[in-house]
């Protein structure tokens, strides 16, 4: 018997690997969670079972063999063709023959116990991303299909402390009111009633430590509602910020965070870009890019890069831009991936292991 | 290897009139500033929020039949810009919705708010838009009876 974490809200990079999981918590932040509590290898006509009915081929789980199931018991069924809630026929070790007509073969699929499991309740841990507290727990229940359908954004709202950074001295200086990362972990506890007795069941917290959970969810404060492909058939625009997520990967191309197509820095204001620093660039810096051009478009003085403060890593960064050149009308800026990391990085205001300090303007 | 865009940036380098930096969260979560002139100085909203009527014992010596019992009173700028591109108005008309505004003086940082309803959008032709609006400055304390 087991509960899934079936769909995620990220969204994956090409054919690469990696993925982004940074999300705007304006808008909702879904995960999708599947109860099974056997799952189905296939359904087909059995002869040794029966000559006429459906009959399901379960995976048990060891503990629970004899399945939980009785003639005459309703189960809802997820597979293929079969897809309801159908009357159990008759049952021999792990297979299920079902009181209906064949419908066709059916591949894999999940089996609920309608009637034989009564409290179901998920419960779903939202930690800390860095520091791994209990931010809250969540109790959602499942409907009737077996799915469930969980938005975290509340949870996470409730730890925004709206603030914007004006006066920093550092090159990037991360954002953490309006930004950060969380890990979960969901189980789910009901009870099983049988003819002669109720057992009380726990499915075990997944992953058992936030410690060694990898698997970080950033979030920013944002709500622009972002169209484009869905995140992995998950329904809603404005979810992912994908488009906005720097990867160490060759055609990255992640917009800064501004609404302007064309910012303007005024001479003698501040003046600031921010973007999301992810946590993929953990083994490479990333530089501030700067170039300088005048009204025709031509250099004014040479490029310029300035490595990044790593240690901002993981939230929202503004990026101070180097004073522009004498003569200078407008000037392009981007990240590029630098020097490796080695040895970790130490916290804001040190200098990196076998790096120069580059953090000053 | 290139990580973003390659992001244009116009550098202005005369300060406008009269300057007035705003800076505010939009709705992607980093942060955008531009520097507005002030249209109009400091203007002084005030309301009454509360009125009470004392007892009168000789109508002939009462000089007053109603006492305030507190004020608010918000101080008010006009901000304003001229020949704003279109791409430059939709940016700027983030701070409408943004959770966080702050005017930039120096080192000084005040979380202002743009007045409801008062933003006024000026189509100059040409694609060059016109712009006023007025926030509102933090609550001045006001003596209560």
């Amino acid at each position: 018997m087991s509960f899934l974490i079936t769909r995620k809200p990220e969204k994956v990079f090409g054919t690469s690997v990696k993925i982004s999981r940074w999300t705007g918590i304006g808008n909702p932040y879904i995960f999708e969670y599947t109860r099974e509590d056997y799952h189905i290898n296939n359904i087909l006509i059995r002869p040794a079972y029966n000559t006429t009915k459906p009959t399901i081929w379960t995976t048990a789980d060891p503990i629970t063999l004899p399945l939980f199931i009785y003639p005459g018991d309703e189960i809802y069924i997820k597979a293929g063709l079969y897809d309801g809630v159908f009357t159990v026929f008759s049952i021999t070790g792990n297979y299920v023959t079902l009181d209906t007509v064949h419908l066709g073969n059916s591949g894999s699929g999940r089996l609920n116990l309608s009637q034989r499991i009564t409290n179901y309740k998920a419960f779903i841990n939202i930690y800390h991303g860095v520091t791994n507290d209990l931010i809250d727990t969540v109790y959602p229940k499942p409907d009737s299909t077996g799915l469930l359908l969980n938005d975290v954004s509340g949870v996470i709202r409730s730890t925004v402390d709206t603030q914007a950074i004006i006066n920093q001295t550092a090159i990037n200086k991360a954002n953490k009111g309006i930004s950060g990362s969380f890990k979960i972990g969901y189980g789910a506890t009901y009870t099983v009633v049988l003819p002669s007795t109720t057992i009380p069941v726990t499915i075990p917290e997944t992953p058992t430590s936030p410690v060694g959970n990898d698997e970080k969810y950033y979030w920013v404060s944002a709500a622009k509602q972002i169209t484009g492909e869905m995140p992995l058939d998950i329904d809603g625009v404005g979810q992912n910020l994908k488009e906005y997520v720097p990867k160490n990967l060759t055609g990255s191309d992640a917009k800064f965070l501004t609404m302007f197509e064309k910012p303007t820095y005024f001479e003698g204001f501040p003046f600031f870009l921010s973007f999301l620093y992810d946590e993929d660039f953990s083994t490479v810096y990333l530089d501030r890019h700067q170039q300088d051009v005048d009204i025709n478009g031509t250099n004014v003085g040479a490029e310029t890069d300035t490595t990044l403060n790593v240690s901002e890593r993981g939230y929202v960064n503004q990026m101070k831009i180097r004073t522009p050149n004498a003569g200078t009308q407008s000037f392009d800026v981007w990240l590029e991936t630098g020097a490796t990391i080695t040895g970790g990085y130490v916290e804001v205001g040190g200098v990196p292991i076998g790096a120069t300090s580059k953090y000053a303007e | 290897m290139i990580v973003t865009e390659i992001k244009r940036v116009d550098y202005v380098s005369c300060t406008p009139e009269k300057p007035f930096q705003l800076a505010w969260l939009n709705s992607l979560g980093g942060t955008d500033t531009w520097v507005f002139s002030k249209h109009q100085e400091y203007k002084l909203d005030v309301k009454d929020m509360d009125t009470f009527e004392p007892i009168i014992n000789y109508l002939q010596l009462v000089n007053g039949r109603q006492r305030v019992l507190k004020k608010d009173a918000y101080m008010n700028v006009k901000l304003g810009y001229e020949q704003l591109t279109e791409q430059q108005v939709i940016g700027i008309k983030e701070l409408l919705i943004s959770p966080l505004v702050i005017f930039v003086d120096g080192s000084n940082e005040t979380v202002v708010v743009v007045k409801e309803g008062s933003f006024e959008l000026y189509d100059k032709g040409e694609s060059k838009f016109d712009l006023e609006f007025e926030i509102i400055l933090p609550k001045l304390f006001t003596s209560s009876l």
